[in-house]
């Protein structure tokens, strides 16, 4: 089958190759509590897990990870809750906006360890896959903390000659002795 | 659905067992009803209205009814590799790209299969074809996936994993 | 995306049994990606009402064939109110 004839420019200019490996800064997802096991029961019943190496400390110790663990990336769903001491953040959404989709202005307009702009023109975003990497099960007391970066971009040229750009970004999740737990890897088709 | 007993007493399974091809145990949930999407989205402060209000789903959206998230199957596809793993082995990575959307009603049938089989390092690499397929057979959520068995007589997967150097970068 | 209210009727839909199976499974209502029967009345007079919405009434006609009702009308919406949410529908 031969390829469609690329339109237009490379959309993977100079200035968009000079964003890969751009990194954000490094924060905290976790509060200063660290992974407790409240947050977990809810969690681990919402996926509907009943595994007792996340409530059975007896059991658990008996296990190669010596105690109680957390779902594979469960850590990686501790930086949206919203922090104590702040702004009721959905209030404040409904009240910019009526018929607010509920995470539009939901939140923080300082969200911290965030990545530049990619330099595109092109701006519909659509979601091209994700990739999950484990390498341990966060515990109990834990503290963690997350860093994303551009980890690639490349272009792609459609059925139809369009250009686009597979921009990939990588958010490893640590620990506080800075041991990796995760790397989620997201990719976005910009077209 | 497995039971707390059922991954207390969990066999292990070794790379010796499996063979390209073998389709191993499904895991399945279901029916999904709009509650269980409630409460994924208050389990993680998700207030994304689709997946809690309907006539917002369908008026404002377009959507067929509220939809089960995402974040919901990013995390149900690892917790299935977990299992298959139990207790020693190492669900290493995971790929995936969201199809069909899930709406209450859809039971789900977490699969994989077995595409290849090699030893790196006197550890044991599976890479599989996995899915979330719903009822009508529709795929909810394709993708492939590596997980680590322990060899018999072989050497303990360590933990934490450390990928082996020439598989790292794959 | 377009949306219309179907008038007819279907005979048998009046048994809450008949009605379930022709409603209650996935397939039955989710036509395809963007086609879907939102919401379908039986009447206390025979009569059936459908909602539907999909890229064109084309899609909504084959499905309202297919499930053998006798069409009175077809008529588009402009807009909903739901228990206070009110919706334009002529801009989702």
């Amino acid at each position: 089958m031969s390829q469609a004839t690329p339109q237009g420019e490379s959309a993977l200019t100079p200035e968009v190759k000079g964003v890969i490996g751009a990194t954000g800064e490094k924060i905290e997802a976790s509060f200063p509590w660290g992974i407790e096991r409240e947050g977990l029961r809810i969690f681990t019943q919402a996926i509907m897990d009943p595994d007792p190496r996340y409530w059975d400390e007896d059991f658990a110790k008996t296990t190669k990870f010596g105690g109680i663990i957390t779902p594979p990336i469960y850590c990686t769903y501790l930086g949206r809750r919203q922090r104590p001491g702040t702004e009721d953040p959905v209030t404040r959404a409904f009240q910019e906006n009526p018929n607010s989709d509920g995470i539009g202005g939901v939140r923080g307009p300082d969200e911290k360890g965030g990545l530049p702009n990619v330099p595109t023109s092109l701006k519909r975003i659509l979601n091209a896959g994700n990739e999950i990497e484990l390498r341990q099960y966060p515990k109990l007391g834990d503290r963690i903390y997350s860093q994303a970066r551009y980890g690639d971009i490349k272009e792609r040229v459609g059925k139809d000659g369009t250009r686009m750009l597979i921009v990939t970004t990588e958010t490893t999740y640590t620990n506080q002795n800075g041991e990796v737990l995760c790397i989620l890897r997201a990719s976005q088709i910009r077209r | 659905m497995t039971t707390a007993q059922e991954l207390r007493q969990k066999k292990q399974l070794h790379f010796d067992d499996v063979s390209v091809g073998q389709q191993l145990p499904p895991l399945i949930i279901g029916p999904l009803t709009a509650t269980h999407m409630f409460r994924w989205s208050a389990a993680i402060e998700n207030w994304h209205r689709i997946h809690y209000d309907q006539s917002f789903a369908i008026y404002h959206e377009g959507l067929p009814s509220v939809l089960g998230q995402g974040s919901w199957k990013q995390s149900i596809l690892p917790r299935y590799l977990k299992d298959l793993c139990l207790p020693d082995g190492w669900p290493w990575k995971v790929s995936f790209q969201h199809r069909a959307m899930i709406v209450p009603g859809d039971t789900i049938t977490v699969w994989a299969t077995v595409t290849k089989k090699y030893e790196e390092e006197g550890l044991g690499f599976v890479d599989l074809d996995v899915g979330m397929r719903l009822a009508y057979d529709a795929e909810s959520c394709p993708g492939k996936a590596t997980i680590v068995l322990p060899i018999r007589g072989g050497r303990a997967i360590p933990y934490p994993f450390v990928p082996p150097k020439k598989l790292a970068g794959n | 995306m377009p949306r219309w209210i179907a008038v007819g009727r279907a005979e048998g839909w009046d048994d809450l049994a008949r009605f379930t199976k022709e409603m209650k499974g996935t397939p039955q209502w989710r036509v395809d990606p963007k086609t879907t029967i939102t919401t379908v009345y039986a009447l206390g007079d025979g009569r059936v009402v459908a909602e539907c919405h999909a890229p064109s009434q084309a899609e909504f006609d084959e499905w309202l064939k297919n499930k053998g009702w006798k069409v009175e009308s077809v008529t588009p919406i402009r807009h909903v109110a739901k228990a206070g949410d009110i919706w334009d529908v002529r801009k989702s």
